[in-house]
Protein backbone atom coordinates (compact mmCIF):
# COMPACT_ATOMS: atom_id res chain seq x y z
CA UNK A 1 0.00 0.00 0.00
CA UNK A 2 1.38 3.35 -0.56
CA UNK A 3 1.35 6.02 1.69
CA UNK A 4 -2.79 6.52 2.75
CA UNK A 5 -4.15 9.01 5.95
CA UNK A 6 -5.07 6.95 8.88
CA UNK A 7 -6.87 7.78 12.22
CA UNK A 8 -4.24 6.01 14.18
CA UNK A 9 -3.58 2.49 15.84
CA UNK A 10 -6.32 -0.04 16.29
CA UNK A 11 -7.16 -0.08 19.87
CA UNK A 12 -8.07 -4.49 19.19
CA UNK A 13 -4.89 -5.35 17.47
CA UNK A 14 -2.72 -3.04 18.32
CA UNK A 15 -1.00 -3.97 14.73
CA UNK A 16 -3.29 -2.34 12.28
CA UNK A 17 -4.10 1.02 11.38
CA UNK A 18 -7.52 2.78 11.13
CA UNK A 19 -8.35 3.98 7.45
CA UNK A 20 -11.23 5.91 6.23
CA UNK A 21 -13.32 3.52 4.34
CA UNK A 22 -16.59 4.41 2.02
CA UNK A 23 -19.25 2.09 2.16
CA UNK A 24 -20.25 1.82 -2.10
CA UNK A 25 -24.08 1.35 -1.17
CA UNK A 26 -24.53 4.21 1.46
CA UNK A 27 -21.85 6.33 0.75
CA UNK A 28 -21.31 6.64 4.95
CA UNK A 29 -17.96 6.85 6.19
CA UNK A 30 -16.12 4.06 8.84
CA UNK A 31 -12.83 3.78 10.42
CA UNK A 32 -11.47 -0.03 8.99
CA UNK A 33 -8.39 -1.45 10.87
CA UNK A 34 -6.14 -2.29 7.77
CA UNK A 35 -4.98 -5.24 9.74
CA UNK A 36 -7.68 -7.08 11.94
CA UNK A 37 -10.55 -5.44 9.99
CA UNK A 38 -12.42 -4.25 13.34
CA UNK A 39 -15.29 -1.46 12.17
CA UNK A 40 -16.21 1.98 13.75
CA UNK A 41 -19.02 3.44 11.74
CA UNK A 42 -18.89 7.07 14.21
CA UNK A 43 -15.63 7.80 13.48
CA UNK A 44 -15.83 10.54 16.42
CA UNK A 45 -16.37 8.50 18.86
CA UNK A 46 -13.26 6.11 18.38
CA UNK A 47 -11.37 9.53 17.87
CA UNK A 48 -12.02 10.76 20.82
CA UNK A 49 -11.79 7.46 23.04
CA UNK A 50 -10.15 4.75 21.89
CA UNK A 51 -12.41 2.14 24.39
CA UNK A 52 -14.99 2.40 22.14
CA UNK A 53 -15.75 -0.91 21.03
CA UNK A 54 -15.72 -1.93 16.95
CA UNK A 55 -19.66 -2.01 15.98
CA UNK A 56 -18.88 -4.37 13.10
CA UNK A 57 -16.42 -6.04 10.85
CA UNK A 58 -15.11 -5.50 7.05
CA UNK A 59 -17.17 -5.86 5.35
CA UNK A 60 -20.36 -5.23 7.29
CA UNK A 61 -21.56 -1.81 7.16
CA UNK A 62 -24.17 -0.91 9.66
CA UNK A 63 -26.04 1.53 8.12
CA UNK A 64 -27.09 -0.80 5.13
CA UNK A 65 -26.90 -3.71 7.69
CA UNK A 66 -25.27 -5.98 5.21
CA UNK A 67 -21.82 -6.92 3.52
CA UNK A 68 -20.78 -4.14 1.40
CA UNK A 69 -18.13 -3.37 -1.06
CA UNK A 70 -15.77 0.06 0.24
CA UNK A 71 -13.94 2.56 -1.24
CA UNK A 72 -10.77 3.61 0.41
CA UNK A 73 -10.97 7.67 1.24
CA UNK A 74 -8.21 10.26 0.20
CA UNK A 75 -7.13 13.35 1.94
CA UNK A 76 -9.76 15.23 -0.31
CA UNK A 77 -12.67 12.65 0.45
CA UNK A 78 -11.99 12.69 3.94
CA UNK A 79 -12.26 16.66 4.10
CA UNK A 80 -15.13 16.62 1.79
CA UNK A 81 -16.87 14.25 4.66
CA UNK A 82 -15.79 16.49 7.06
CA UNK A 83 -13.21 14.27 8.91
CA UNK A 84 -10.09 16.12 8.11
CA UNK A 85 -9.47 16.55 11.81
CA UNK A 86 -9.71 13.25 12.49
CA UNK A 87 -6.78 12.24 10.40
CA UNK A 88 -3.34 11.39 12.57
CA UNK A 89 -0.91 10.62 9.84
CA UNK A 90 -0.27 8.65 6.42
CA UNK A 91 1.70 5.67 6.03
CA UNK A 92 1.73 2.59 4.02
CA UNK B 1 -1.78 6.15 -41.39
CA UNK B 2 -0.32 9.13 -41.39
CA UNK B 3 2.00 11.07 -38.48
CA UNK B 4 -0.20 13.79 -38.92
CA UNK B 5 -3.23 12.15 -38.69
CA UNK B 6 -2.23 10.09 -35.47
CA UNK B 7 -1.28 13.16 -34.09
CA UNK B 8 -4.46 14.32 -34.17
CA UNK B 9 -6.48 11.37 -33.19
CA UNK B 10 -4.08 11.81 -30.12
CA UNK B 11 -4.98 15.12 -29.55
CA UNK B 12 -8.70 14.53 -29.87
CA UNK B 13 -8.72 10.86 -27.56
CA UNK B 14 -7.30 13.21 -24.75
CA UNK B 15 -9.52 15.57 -25.38
CA UNK B 16 -12.52 13.66 -24.77
CA UNK B 17 -10.77 11.79 -22.21
CA UNK B 18 -10.80 15.16 -20.11
CA UNK B 19 -14.09 16.65 -21.37
CA UNK B 20 -15.24 13.32 -20.00
CA UNK B 21 -13.41 12.99 -16.43
CA UNK B 22 -14.74 17.00 -16.02
CA UNK B 23 -18.31 15.85 -16.61
CA UNK B 24 -17.85 12.73 -14.15
CA UNK B 25 -16.84 15.15 -11.72
CA UNK B 26 -19.73 17.85 -12.37
CA UNK B 27 -22.65 15.37 -12.57
CA UNK B 28 -21.81 12.37 -10.36
CA UNK B 29 -22.00 13.04 -6.72
CA UNK B 30 -21.02 9.89 -5.67
CA UNK B 31 -17.22 10.24 -7.20
CA UNK B 32 -16.38 13.27 -6.08
CA UNK B 33 -14.56 11.59 -2.54
CA UNK B 34 -12.14 10.27 -5.05
CA UNK B 35 -11.53 12.41 -8.02
CA UNK B 36 -8.31 13.87 -6.99
CA UNK B 37 -5.67 11.30 -7.97
CA UNK B 38 -7.66 10.71 -10.66
CA UNK B 39 -6.31 14.03 -12.61
CA UNK B 40 -2.45 12.72 -11.82
CA UNK B 41 -2.58 9.32 -12.34
CA UNK B 42 0.16 7.30 -14.16
CA UNK B 43 -0.88 4.59 -16.26
CA UNK B 44 -1.59 1.42 -13.43
CA UNK B 45 -0.62 -2.03 -14.10
CA UNK B 46 -3.65 -4.53 -14.27
CA UNK B 47 -2.04 -6.93 -12.00
CA UNK B 48 -1.47 -4.65 -9.20
CA UNK B 49 -5.09 -5.20 -7.78
CA UNK B 50 -4.33 -4.09 -4.72
CA UNK B 51 -2.91 -0.40 -6.28
CA UNK B 52 -6.27 -0.77 -8.72
CA UNK B 53 -8.64 -0.86 -6.15
CA UNK B 54 -7.49 2.48 -4.54
CA UNK B 55 -8.84 3.81 -7.75
CA UNK B 56 -12.22 2.61 -8.05
CA UNK B 57 -14.84 5.26 -8.82
CA UNK B 58 -11.81 7.11 -10.85
CA UNK B 59 -11.21 7.77 -14.43
CA UNK B 60 -8.20 5.67 -14.82
CA UNK B 61 -5.48 4.16 -17.46
CA UNK B 62 -4.72 0.42 -16.92
CA UNK B 63 -1.88 -1.60 -19.19
CA UNK B 64 -1.74 -4.99 -18.85
CA UNK B 65 -2.26 -8.15 -21.50
CA UNK B 66 -5.33 -9.70 -22.30
CA UNK B 67 -5.16 -13.88 -21.24
CA UNK B 68 -8.44 -14.52 -22.27
CA UNK B 69 -11.77 -12.94 -23.92
CA UNK B 70 -15.51 -14.48 -24.29
CA UNK B 71 -18.57 -13.17 -25.29
CA UNK B 72 -21.91 -13.88 -23.61
CA UNK B 73 -24.74 -15.30 -25.07
CA UNK B 74 -26.45 -11.89 -25.32
CA UNK B 75 -23.21 -10.91 -27.24
CA UNK B 76 -21.28 -8.60 -24.76
CA UNK B 77 -17.54 -8.85 -24.64
CA UNK B 78 -15.33 -9.76 -21.75
CA UNK B 79 -11.73 -8.94 -21.86
CA UNK B 80 -10.27 -10.50 -18.92
CA UNK B 81 -6.47 -9.19 -17.89
CA UNK B 82 -3.93 -11.82 -17.53
CA UNK B 83 -2.87 -12.72 -13.87
CA UNK B 84 -5.85 -10.20 -12.37
CA UNK B 85 -9.22 -10.08 -11.21
CA UNK B 86 -9.53 -6.91 -13.72
CA UNK B 87 -11.69 -7.23 -16.82
CA UNK B 88 -12.84 -4.71 -19.69
CA UNK B 89 -16.50 -5.39 -20.55
CA UNK B 90 -18.61 -4.03 -23.90
CA UNK B 91 -21.60 -4.33 -24.22
CA UNK B 92 -23.82 -5.49 -27.06
CA UNK B 93 -24.33 -2.02 -28.29
CA UNK B 94 -21.27 -0.60 -28.03
CA UNK B 95 -19.87 -3.67 -29.85
CA UNK B 96 -20.77 -2.56 -33.19
CA UNK B 97 -18.43 0.39 -32.89
CA UNK B 98 -15.48 -1.54 -32.98
CA UNK B 99 -14.05 -3.34 -36.05
CA UNK B 100 -15.57 -6.65 -37.39
CA UNK B 101 -15.32 -8.99 -34.40
CA UNK B 102 -15.41 -6.37 -31.71
CA UNK B 103 -13.11 -6.23 -28.96
CA UNK B 104 -12.89 -9.76 -27.94
CA UNK B 105 -11.41 -10.81 -30.97
CA UNK B 106 -9.54 -7.61 -32.06
CA UNK B 107 -7.73 -7.92 -28.43
CA UNK B 108 -7.40 -11.15 -27.88
CA UNK B 109 -3.64 -12.24 -26.67
CA UNK B 110 -2.54 -8.50 -26.85
CA UNK B 111 -1.25 -6.11 -24.32
CA UNK B 112 -3.31 -2.80 -24.39
CA UNK B 113 -4.49 0.25 -22.39
CA UNK B 114 -7.88 0.73 -21.28
CA UNK B 115 -9.09 4.08 -20.15
CA UNK B 116 -12.17 5.34 -18.11
CA UNK B 117 -13.79 4.54 -14.92
CA UNK B 118 -12.36 2.17 -12.80
CA UNK B 119 -15.61 0.39 -11.03
CA UNK B 120 -16.53 -3.39 -8.94
CA UNK B 121 -19.29 -5.57 -10.15
CA UNK B 122 -20.08 -8.25 -7.25
CA UNK B 123 -16.93 -6.96 -5.77
CA UNK B 124 -14.58 -7.77 -9.39
CA UNK B 125 -12.89 -4.84 -10.59
CA UNK B 126 -14.30 -3.74 -14.02
CA UNK B 127 -14.35 -0.60 -16.64
CA UNK B 128 -16.91 -0.07 -19.48
CA UNK B 129 -15.54 -0.13 -22.66
CA UNK B 130 -18.20 2.00 -24.83
CA UNK B 131 -15.71 3.33 -27.71
CA UNK B 132 -13.11 2.39 -29.09
CA UNK B 133 -11.03 5.64 -28.33
CA UNK B 134 -10.64 3.81 -24.69
CA UNK B 135 -8.59 1.21 -25.63
CA UNK B 136 -5.09 0.73 -27.69
CA UNK B 137 -2.68 -2.03 -28.43
CA UNK B 138 0.78 -1.51 -26.66
CA UNK B 139 2.53 -4.47 -27.44
CA UNK B 140 6.32 -3.52 -26.81
CA UNK B 141 5.59 -1.15 -24.28
CA UNK B 142 5.05 -3.47 -21.73
CA UNK B 143 8.27 -2.78 -19.79
CA UNK B 144 7.17 0.07 -18.76
CA UNK B 145 4.67 -0.43 -16.51
CA UNK B 146 7.02 -4.08 -15.56
CA UNK B 147 9.18 -1.41 -13.98
CA UNK B 148 7.09 0.93 -12.53
CA UNK B 149 5.82 -2.75 -10.63
CA UNK B 150 9.44 -3.72 -9.62
CA UNK B 151 9.88 -0.43 -8.15
CA UNK B 152 6.52 -0.52 -6.09
CA UNK B 153 7.65 -3.72 -4.99
CA UNK B 154 11.17 -2.85 -3.75
CA UNK B 155 9.38 -0.80 -1.10
CA UNK B 156 6.48 -3.33 -0.40
CA UNK B 157 7.37 -6.25 1.63
CA UNK B 158 4.47 -8.20 0.01
CA UNK B 159 5.48 -11.83 -0.12
CA UNK B 160 4.06 -13.94 -2.97
CA UNK B 161 1.93 -16.13 -1.93
CA UNK B 162 3.34 -19.27 -4.33
CA UNK B 163 6.25 -19.33 -1.53
CA UNK B 164 3.91 -21.02 0.77
CA UNK B 165 4.03 -24.31 0.29
CA UNK B 166 3.33 -25.68 3.37
CA UNK B 167 -0.61 -24.58 3.03
CA UNK B 168 -2.46 -26.27 0.52
CA UNK B 169 -4.52 -24.31 -2.01
CA UNK B 170 -7.49 -25.63 -2.55
CA UNK B 171 -9.45 -22.58 -4.21
CA UNK B 172 -8.74 -19.17 -6.20
CA UNK B 173 -8.33 -17.34 -2.53
CA UNK B 174 -8.79 -20.88 -0.17
CA UNK B 175 -5.89 -22.46 1.72
CA UNK B 176 -5.90 -24.90 4.22
CA UNK B 177 -2.96 -25.17 6.56
CA UNK B 178 -2.35 -28.69 8.12
CA UNK B 179 -3.83 -27.89 11.90
CA UNK B 180 -7.51 -27.04 9.68
CA UNK B 181 -6.79 -23.35 9.72
CA UNK B 182 -8.41 -21.71 6.91
CA UNK B 183 -7.42 -18.73 5.11
CA UNK B 184 -9.71 -18.00 2.71
CA UNK B 185 -11.62 -14.79 0.40
CA UNK B 186 -9.74 -10.80 0.12
CA UNK B 187 -8.69 -8.23 2.89
CA UNK B 188 -10.15 -4.27 2.19
CA UNK B 189 -7.06 -4.12 0.20
CA UNK B 190 -7.90 -6.62 -2.59
CA UNK B 191 -4.99 -8.66 -0.95
CA UNK B 192 -5.97 -12.76 0.15
CA UNK B 193 -5.79 -13.58 3.41
CA UNK B 194 -2.38 -15.50 2.98
CA UNK B 195 -0.92 -12.13 1.28
CA UNK B 196 -2.60 -10.55 4.31
CA UNK B 197 -0.68 -12.60 6.89
CA UNK B 198 2.33 -12.63 4.46
CA UNK B 199 2.98 -8.47 5.42
CA UNK B 200 4.25 -10.05 8.55
CA UNK B 201 6.86 -12.08 7.00
CA UNK B 202 8.66 -9.00 6.58
CA UNK B 203 9.05 -5.63 8.46
CA UNK B 204 7.66 -2.31 7.00
CA UNK B 205 10.05 -0.07 9.02
CA UNK B 206 8.58 2.85 7.59
CA UNK B 207 4.47 1.81 8.43
CA UNK B 208 3.35 3.94 11.74
CA UNK B 209 2.51 2.30 15.37
CA UNK B 210 3.89 -1.53 15.60
CA UNK B 211 4.38 -3.84 13.02
CA UNK B 212 4.77 -7.75 14.10
CA UNK B 213 7.40 -9.35 12.16
CA UNK B 214 7.67 -13.51 12.02
CA UNK B 215 11.38 -14.79 12.51
CA UNK B 216 11.96 -17.83 10.11
CA UNK B 217 10.04 -16.84 6.68
CA UNK B 218 6.80 -17.36 4.91
CA UNK B 219 6.90 -21.01 5.39
CA UNK B 220 7.73 -21.07 9.00
CA UNK B 221 5.20 -18.15 9.52
CA UNK B 222 2.27 -20.27 9.04
CA UNK B 223 3.90 -23.16 10.60
CA UNK B 224 3.89 -21.14 13.70
CA UNK B 225 0.47 -20.00 13.52
CA UNK B 226 -0.88 -23.20 12.98
CA UNK B 227 1.55 -24.56 17.00
CA UNK B 228 -0.06 -21.47 18.04
CA UNK B 229 -3.65 -22.64 17.47
CA UNK B 230 -2.72 -26.17 18.58
CA UNK B 231 -1.50 -24.61 21.87
CA UNK B 232 -4.57 -22.50 22.40
CA UNK B 233 -6.67 -25.76 21.66
CA UNK B 234 -4.59 -27.83 24.40
CA UNK B 235 -4.53 -25.08 26.44
CA UNK B 236 -8.23 -24.42 26.70
CA UNK B 237 -7.15 -20.48 26.40
CA UNK B 238 -10.99 -18.56 25.87
CA UNK B 239 -10.80 -16.17 23.10
CA UNK B 240 -12.06 -12.15 23.26
CA UNK B 241 -15.11 -12.39 21.32
CA UNK B 242 -16.16 -9.18 19.70
CA UNK B 243 -19.55 -10.37 17.53
CA UNK B 244 -18.03 -12.16 14.39
CA UNK B 245 -14.52 -11.34 15.17
CA UNK B 246 -12.92 -13.55 17.83
CA UNK B 247 -8.58 -13.26 18.90
CA UNK B 248 -6.63 -15.43 20.48
CA UNK B 249 -3.22 -14.32 22.66
CA UNK B 250 -0.54 -17.36 22.60
CA UNK B 251 2.41 -17.15 24.44
CA UNK B 252 5.11 -19.60 22.50
CA UNK B 253 7.75 -19.09 25.42
CA UNK B 254 9.92 -18.70 22.91
CA UNK B 255 11.02 -15.99 20.95
CA UNK B 256 8.61 -16.20 16.93
CA UNK B 257 9.21 -12.85 15.80
CA UNK B 258 10.13 -9.09 16.79
CA UNK B 259 8.76 -5.60 16.59
CA UNK B 260 9.02 -4.00 13.53
CA UNK B 261 6.90 -0.67 12.11
CA UNK B 262 7.97 2.99 13.82
CA UNK B 263 7.65 1.63 17.00
CA UNK B 264 9.84 -1.17 16.70
CA UNK B 265 12.41 0.60 15.28
CA UNK B 266 12.45 3.27 17.96
CA UNK B 267 12.95 0.31 19.79
CA UNK B 268 15.21 -1.56 18.58
CA UNK B 269 13.09 -3.99 17.16
CA UNK B 270 12.84 -5.90 20.60
CA UNK B 271 11.94 -9.92 20.00
CA UNK B 272 8.11 -10.80 20.53
CA UNK B 273 7.12 -14.27 21.81
CA UNK B 274 3.54 -14.26 21.55
CA UNK B 275 1.07 -14.48 18.38
CA UNK B 276 -1.67 -12.76 18.14
CA UNK B 277 -4.81 -14.62 15.77
CA UNK B 278 -7.43 -12.72 14.67
CA UNK B 279 -10.16 -15.13 13.16
CA UNK B 280 -14.24 -15.42 12.37
CA UNK B 281 -16.36 -16.32 15.62
CA UNK B 282 -16.78 -19.79 16.07
CA UNK B 283 -14.79 -20.69 13.01
CA UNK B 284 -11.27 -21.08 11.71
CA UNK B 285 -11.42 -19.60 9.20
CA UNK B 286 -8.71 -16.78 9.81
CA UNK B 287 -8.69 -12.88 9.23
CA UNK B 288 -4.89 -12.32 10.33
CA UNK B 289 -2.45 -13.51 12.56
CA UNK B 290 1.04 -11.98 13.72
CA UNK B 291 4.01 -12.20 16.27
CA UNK B 292 2.71 -9.33 19.27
Amino acid sequence: MNLAPHAGSCPVCDNGLLRFQQCENCYAVSLICDECESSWSDVVSISNDLSTPPDASYPYCVRCQANSNWIYLNSLGIEQAGLTPFVRGESR
Amino acid sequence: MSRKTKIVRTVLAVALAALAAFSSSQFSGQDTAVQDTAVDASTLSARNVVELRKHVGQEVVIEGKIGRTNTSSSGNHFLNFEASEFTAVCFKDDVAKFDSGGPAKLFDGKTVQVSGKLETYRGKLQLKLTSPTQISIVDGLQKSVDRDESSVSDHDPLVDAAQVTYLKQIGDTHWLSPAGLEYRGRDPQGLTRVEHVLRHANDIPDRDGSHGVFTGGPNQAFQTIDEAWKLAEKKRLKPDVQGNRSTLTVSMGRKVGYLGGRNGRQRRNPELRKIFIVFETDTKNIVTAFPK
